[in-house]
């Protein structure tokens, strides 16, 4: 009896104690011509967030057709993100599982940080996708991503700046900076808050940037006393509006759809999206009051890429780079960028296009209630390194929230 | 031999599972195992140990867990007190349907019900009583963590009504009531003196269990409760899912503690009922 046991604490340890994974090198040399031919009839896993209604819809009615008609190539979409993806592939790293249950996934700047440090990202390989020659690399908010270049890791998808939206029936004159911010909350109890998680910390990071003296002033490596000496000050700040925050600034709101439910059923005034031109695509899924209106104020916010990872242990690279290059074709890109379709900035540079899609792409009609790209890009400020994020988390915790 | 086989399968289809988890995190807390460890290392351990909001998290699980509690037992003390003496069979049937909620789902519905934009505060502001829904008391991601402990209520309070009844029917209430009448008993004296501790103390073992996990709680503290503190469950998943990958170490540490907790308190509570 007491070898049975023994033999099966023994197994137990055993089985807890991983090997360091193997990686796949890049042994890819196929002309592009192969690829296509190789990947027809796969099967790719896509994870991605699935939020928005009208991203599903772009997804599932146009992208995941065309990729079957053009390709042959059968796009599976599973729900997830961020941290999901990047516990699924860190739990395959460990316990290292030869091919991955996901191929590619939708990621932006922290997760391509945590998936760069675990080494799971396939790469380089955009600059074999075809489509790479219309991608404005020469944007530094698309070549670099929370100050990391790219370096063909990751495929750029769309382009967003962070834009504060509001109830315009009852703010009449939004606040352009820190201290009319200030002056509004108090006179405003209960009608702002800030949430902890991603969009709440980058609405963080641009008033950092602000504090530190403005545009470029964290660009570059972590700095831990640049770091410091700003965040005290950002602390000092918002332990000051707290109280005013809603629910007393007593508990913030854990997630985006939160802080827009808030504001759809009257409880805030203002809410705030990674996306300047998310406002028009709320509105006509009727999910915003009709006064919603977005802006940028003048001390401007950041703005950033999200974009398409390969899996390096996917055995369906090919495939995925085939739905990525897809994916940043004119054709799908001028699809995307109609608010009536999703309303996502393109991260081509329109100058780089054929004639005919030039035109189209100007032919997009405005925005209605989101301010127009070229008037807001004079305001948008670059990702700072990821350590100030981790920081800005972890310290939003200590000196706000349980203070 | 047959005897041996049977435990042998019964540790390997439910205690090595368990410990298997339990030994990962152990490892993981050292820094044995996991892509961001460089091995072993105390490191994760003194961080977790130097932050506040692990005594404040803990005590917090502590307060809710107490809490519910008390208040689950005196409404299905009171309950079933009704219950047993009127005998009404449509209402005891109707104490099923809060047994078919999931956690989440009676999280969301008290949430809807209770919040400033919720059922009860539209009520109030479409009848005048308030102007204004800010003007709506704070009854979800409240200080007082009211809407997590009202959900709890009603959750098990149902399953804690129908096992005092079956009990009470066990120790033939009625019986008991009608001796302690003629001896002189008020109704007041018999439920504080005789129905209330003979149904606590004959039901004690599942209420000590289940107020040992429902340190477990996740759901509904997750939607209902404050950002700060947090329950034990939500600092492990903050701390695991978050942006920080070095912090996942710190949330394997604080797994293992929460373990040791229940295992504890769970051991300490079998070895009390051995010896009484």
């Amino acid at each position: 009896m007491k070898n049975i046991f023994y033999h099966l604490t023994i197994i137990l340890f055993l089985t807890c104690t991983c090997s360091s994974p193997k990686q796949k090198g890049d042994d890819n040399n196929k002309n592009w011509q192969q690829i296509t031919s190789d990947a027809k009839g796969k099967t790719v896993n896509l994870m991605m967030w699935k939020g928005d209604p009208l991203i599903n819809k772009y997804m599932s009615d146009y992208v995941v057709p065309e990729l079957q008609k053009q390709f042959g190539i059968s796009l599976h979409i599973i729900e997830g993100q961020g941290n999901a993806i990047v516990s699924i592939l860190m739990t395959e790293l460990e316990t290292n599982k030869q091919k991955s249950e996901i191929d590619m996934m939708w990621i932006n700047g922290e997760t391509f940080y945590q998936l760069r440090q675990i080494n799971a990202l396939y790469g380089p390989f955009v600059e074999k996708l075809p489509n790479n020659e219309y991608v404005d690399w020469e944007s530094p908010f698309i070549a670099y991503d929370f100050q990391q270049a790219v370096d063909g890791y990751e495929c750029p998808w769309g382009n967003v700046q962070l834009a504060m939206i509001y109830n315009s029936d009852k703010v009449q004159n939004p606040p352009m900076n820190l201290s009319e911010l200030e002056i509004w909350v108090k006179e405003h109890p209960g009608k702002f808050t800030i949430g902890n998680e991603f969009t709440g910390m980058t609405l963080l990071k641009s008033w950092l940037i602000h504090l530190a003296g403005g545009k470029d002033s964290l660009s570059g490596k972590f700095n831990e006393e640049k770091y410091l000496k700003h965040s005290t000050q950002l602390w000092a700040y918002l332990q000051r509006i707290k109280p005013y925050f809603w629910n007393e600034g007593k508990s913030f709101p854990a997630s985006i759809a939160q802080m827009h439910q808030l504001f759809s059923n009257g409880e805030l005034w203002f809410t705030m999206s990674n996306n300047d031109g998310e406002v028009d695509n709320k509105m006509l899924q009727g999910i915003f009051p009709e006064s919603s209106r977005a802006y940028v104020p003048e001390i401007g916010t950041i703005q950033n890429s999200h974009y398409m990872g390969v899996v390096k242990h996917s055995d369906n690279k090919e495939a995925a780079m085939i739905v990525c290059n897809f994916l940043i074709s004119p054709e799908a890109q001028f699809r995307k960028m109609q608010a009536s379709v999703w309303g996502d900035h393109t991260i081509l540079s329109i100058s780089k296009l054929p004639v005919d899609w030039q035109q189209k792409f100007k032919e997009i009609p405005d925005r209605k209630y989101a301010p127009e790209r070229g008037d807001i890009q004079g305001r948008a400020l670059r990702e700072p390194a990821p350590e100030y994020m981790i920081r800005l988390f972890d310290d939003f915790r200590k000196e706000v929230m349980e203070k | 031999m047959k005897k041996e086989i049977v435990i042998a399968l019964y540790f390997i289809i439910t205690i090595m599972p368990l410990f298997m988890g339990l030994g990962y995190s152990v490892l993981y807390s050292f820094g044995m195992v996991g892509l961001m460890n460089n091995g072993f290392t105390f490191e994760h351990w003194q961080k977790l140990l130097a932050n506040s909001a692990l005594f404040t998290t803990i005590g917090y699980s502590l307060y809710i867990r107490l809490a519910s509690l008390l208040f689950i037992l005196i409404f299905a003390l009171l309950f079933s007190w009704w219950l047993v003496f009127k005998k009404n069979k449509s209402i005891f049937n109707l104490l099923f349907l809060p047994l078919a909620f999931p956690p989440l789902i009676a999280a969301f519905s008290w949430y809807y019900i209770l919040s400033p934009a919720g059922i009860i505060s539209r009520i109030l502001y479409h009848s005048g009583a308030i102007t204004d829904i800010s003007d709506f008391p704070r009854l979800v991601n409240d200080s007082y963590s009211f809407g997590i402990i009202i959900t709890h209520v009603f959750l098990i309070f149902p399953l804690f009504t129908i096992l005092f009844i079956k009990q009470a029917k066990k120790e033939r209430m009625g019986a008991i009531q009608e001796i302690s009448f003629t001896l002189g008993s008020t109704k007041n004296q018999f439920f504080l003196k005789v129905f209330m501790p003979l149904l606590l103390k004959k039901t004690a073992p599942l209420i000590i269990l289940y107020a040992i996990f429902m340190f477990g709680a996740y759901e509904v503290p997750l939607l209902l409760g404050q950002s700060s503190p947090r329950m034990i469950t939500v600092f492990i998943s903050d701390k695991m899912t978050r942006f920080n990958l070095q912090d996942i170490p710190q949330a394997h540490a604080m797994a293992v503690t929460y373990s040791v907790l229940i295992v504890g308190l769970t051991t300490l509570f079998i070895r009390k009922i051995k010896t009484v």
